[in-house]
């Protein structure tokens, strides 16, 4: 074969210029980005995944509670009597079921909530922090709660001293319990739910 | 020989090729001061020589990923050494980097006709950055896994689409096998492709500006290539970078793996890596929300962790503009000078402010403890399916601190702390459970002077009862005989706690007769222990305080955690300490009496 032996240089020519029309160029252009858009394109759906609005999975929810049992959401946390008298909130972990991917978990501790009795009643905070998501401890001998990141503040009420000059945006997360089992059982039964770091108004993670 | 080569030139045009790589012409001659852009690249290519290795021994995963690390760092042959090149290269590279860019803008690199590869630069220190973030998380360590969490708290805060930005980032509302599979793809895809683009795109341009060459060389008209002298001096430069990384490496015997990830424990050390600290101190100045109008409220966190970072890169990206005028290069130097001040000052701050920090310095403790802690466990156990997480969930040494700390300490104290090290304001309400059975600790118990104090009985029901009674008012006056009689019989009881610590002194005494004649002691019914308690088959029936057979063992310890009301124990004088059968589980209680019986009192250590 002849042509392997002239020299490749021939292939630095300066090809002709396109003689062909706009409508050309264009519809070459378009076939490349297609080409590059279906394997981008069928990535990117994947990738998306997680904005999808996932029904939440409740296995018991279908079952209408007992009368006098927990409602629905609520979990169990602790016995009444675990809580000090003194008003002193203490910390429990929170027990649930977890759904990563592709595993499932029974049990296993999702977070931690504090528990602090005022008089007859029980008061529940998640113990995440709401600026940016670490986890607050109750200092017992400063009879507040810090935050060990970026040293937030709150008072044994959940409350920010001066929210002007808090770097949180918002007092601890309240969490709901269920005050009749609280009353029949002496059992504190805890509307576990995550609110989004660093947001003023709670806004639940779901 | 040549015919080949000159084939292949003919072929590829290889000769043009190496000649524009290596003959690139320096106004000026070879120097020193240039070798830094090399050094970079050079650094970088170390990461991905050393990062493809580790690629090839690391799985992303929630059950796998800290096992792989921890199995690459101490069972294969030579990974601590390959895995602290990588994490003190990319530390160094973020060193390098700054250089670098001081370099560029002090000698006015950054200037007309480089403005974009000015630009290219920028965005490269965007990704180094970013890969340092995503790198962070992979080992899926305490450290890693707290530092980044607040991280991708802080891309929540993004108006309107902060939270799709960080679903995106974690990969669901949580961190889980998402996260880690996403940050690897980022990790060792994404961004290693876009670093690799921009790094063609900054050296193809700068070949096409070459040297910023000081002023003066433009009258010596010396001009030499890049191969050889320039080379020399750029290889030089690399290899005592690599050196220094490489010593580095070997005086921390590699990088520092944390304890496994754990959802459930928060570890308050956290912090993210050095060179984001600056940031981290920033947000604790940013305090509340600033509202526009009732509608928008913004979180002013989002101003420092966003807003102001990026306003200072928008500003680095337009200094090129101003920079042709004289002025206008001095106000960047200025805004440089500034800029690495206050860099330098609130990364002095955080670490200086974590120094002077008590509850700080406790949880560093605690995190170093836990980590090595776990590669105990998991040297003597190996790593089941699950994680070596589960390791750390049976293991009294972890679990009993956090245990006791949670349930206990509201009234005990373990050696006047709550179990986790802490001290607390309160005084102890029950007596203090360090040593508990030991010798030392039933010696002070029937020691006059501490009975009735708050490490005893003294903040109890039992304050004013039989046995502060019979400890002050009678022990307290015991002859010498009689006290030394009371000596065998602590022997005896302590030896019924079979307490590992104590073991050899119980075996000394089961060998020299004293123990025989403690237990001989105890079962003595003239004497006034059984006058109250039951031992060994004594006074089985009358007994109204705690049995003595087994106590402190196991078994014993359990069943009065489990039910201090039990028959066995105090069925009509229990003072406050609830049945904790109704509030744990036995696997967690035998966790707590566990870690008491594996703490020597201060008297057994030397």
């Amino acid at each position: 074969m002849s042509n392997d032996v002239q020299p490749a240089s021939t292939a630095e020519e300066t090809p002709e210029p396109p003689r062909r029309g706009f409508f050309m160029q264009a519809v070459a252009a378009c076939l490349g980005v297609l080409f590059f858009l279906v394997p981008f394109a069928s990535g990117i759906v994947v990738y998306l995944d997680p904005l999808r609005k996932r029904e939440r999975s409740k296995p018991d929810s279908e079952e209408t509670p007992t009368e006098g049992g927990p409602q629905a959401g609520f979990l169990f946390v602790a016995n009444l009597q675990e809580i000090p008298e003194d008003g002193t909130p203490r910390r429990f972990p929170i027990e649930a079921e977890k759904v990563d991917a592709w595993n499932r978990f029974d049990n296993v501790r999702i977070g931690a909530v504090y528990l602090r009795r005022e008089g007859e009643n029980v008061i529940a905070f998640s113990a995440v922090c709401p600026h940016a998501g670490c986890f607050v401890e109750f200092k017992e001998a400063r009879e507040q709660y810090e935050c060990p990141c970026h040293n937030a503040i709150f008072s044994v009420e959940g409350e920010r001293d001066d929210p002007k000059h808090s770097v949180s945006p918002r007092n601890m997360d309240k969490l709901k319990v269920d005050e009749t089992l609280l009353a029949q059982a002496s059992e504190v039964w805890v509307q576990y739910l995550q609110f989004q770091a660093g947001k003023k108004d709670r806004i639940e993670i779901q | 020989m040549s015919k080949i080569a000159a084939w292949l030139d003919d072929r590829t045009g290889y000769r043009t090729w190496v000649s524009e790589t290596l003959y690139l012409s320096i106004p000026g001659g070879a120097r020193w001061r240039y070798v830094w852009g090399t050094t970079l690249l050079m650094a970088f290519c170390v990461q991905v020589i050393t990062g493809i290795f580790l690629w090839s021994a690391y799985s992303p995963g929630v059950q796998n990923a800290w096992e792989s690390v921890y199995y690459i760092q101490f069972e294969m042959q030579g990974g601590w050494f390959l895995r602290g090149l990588h994490h003190f290269t990319a530390q160094a590279m973020v060193i390098l980097l700054a250089l670098h860019m001081l370099q560029v803008i002090i000698h006015g690199a950054y200037k007309a006709p480089r403005e974009v590869n000015f630009w290219t630069g920028l965005v490269l220190l965007q990704l180094v950055l970013a890969m340092g973030l995503t790198g962070y998380l992979l080992p899926w360590d305490q450290r890693g896994f707290r530092a980044t969490g607040v991280a991708t708290n802080l891309a929540g805060l993004v108006p309107f689409v902060g939270d799709s930005i960080q679903k995106l980032a974690v990969g669901g509302v949580a961190f889980g096998q998402h996260t880690l599979t996403r940050f690897f793809a980022l990790h060792a895809g994404i961004l290693p492709g876009l670093l690799i683009l921009f790094i063609i795109v900054h050296v193809k341009l700068f070949r096409r500006h070459g040297y910023t060459t000081p002023p003066q060389t433009e009258e010596k008209k010396k001009v030499v290539g890049y191969w050889p002298d320039q080379f020399l001096r750029d290889i030089v430069a690399s290899l005592g970078f690599l050196a220094v990384v490489a010593a580095i490496v070997i005086y921390f015997g590699g990088a520092h793996l944390e304890a496994p990830a754990d959802p459930a424990n928060p570890s308050s050390a956290a912090r993210p890596e050095w060179y984001f600290l600056f940031l981290f101190q920033t947000l604790k100045y940013f305090h509340g929300n600033v509202e526009f109008g009732s509608s928008l409220v913004i979180p002013a966190a989002f101003f420092g962790a966003i807003v102001i970072p990026g306003m200072i890169m928008t500003f680095l990206a337009l200094m090129p503009f101003w920079g042709k005028w004289k002025w206008g290069h001095r106000v960047n130097l200025l805004f440089l000078c500034i800029l690495a001040c206050v860099i330098f000052t609130l990364s002095g701050l955080a670490l200086y402010e974590d120094a002077n920090d008590p509850d700080y310095q406790i949880a560093r403790q605690q995190a170093d403890w836990e980590a090595e802690r776990i590669h105990e466990l998991v040297e003597a156990n190996g790593i089941g399916f699950e994680g070596a997480l589960a390791r750390k969930y049976e293991d009294p040494l972890s679990q009993g601190p956090l245990l006791f700390e949670a349930n206990c300490s509201s009234c005990h104290r373990v050696f006047g702390h709550d179990g986790l090290g802490n001290e607390l304001a309160e005084e102890a309400s029950a007596p203090d459970l360090g040593g508990f059975g030991s010798r030392p600790w039933i010696e002070k118990l029937l020691d006059p002077e501490h009975v009735a104090g708050p490490d005893y009985f003294g903040n109890t029901a039992f304050a004013e009862g039989d046995m502060v009674y019979f400890v002050q008012d009678s022990v307290g006056y015991y002859e010498e005989e009689q006290s030394e009689a009371l000596e065998k019989g602590i022997i005896a009881l302590s030896a019924e706690a079979e307490l590992a610590y104590q073991s050899d002194r119980d075996d000394e005494a089961r060998a020299s007769g004293e123990l025989d004649e403690g237990i001989a002691y105890l079962k003595d019914d003239t004497n006034e222990c059984s006058a109250c308690h039951a031992y060994r088959g004594v006074n089985e029936d009358g007994f109204y305080a705690p049995d003595l057979t087994g106590y402190g063992s196991r078994d014993w310890m359990i069943q009065m955690v489990s039910n201090p009301e039990h028959p066995q124990f105090y069925p009509d004088s229990n003072d406050r300490m609830p049945a904790f059968e109704e509030i744990l589980s036995q696997r967690e209680i035998g966790l707590i009496v566990d870690w008491i019986r594996l703490l020597p009192p201060p008297e057994y250590e030397k």
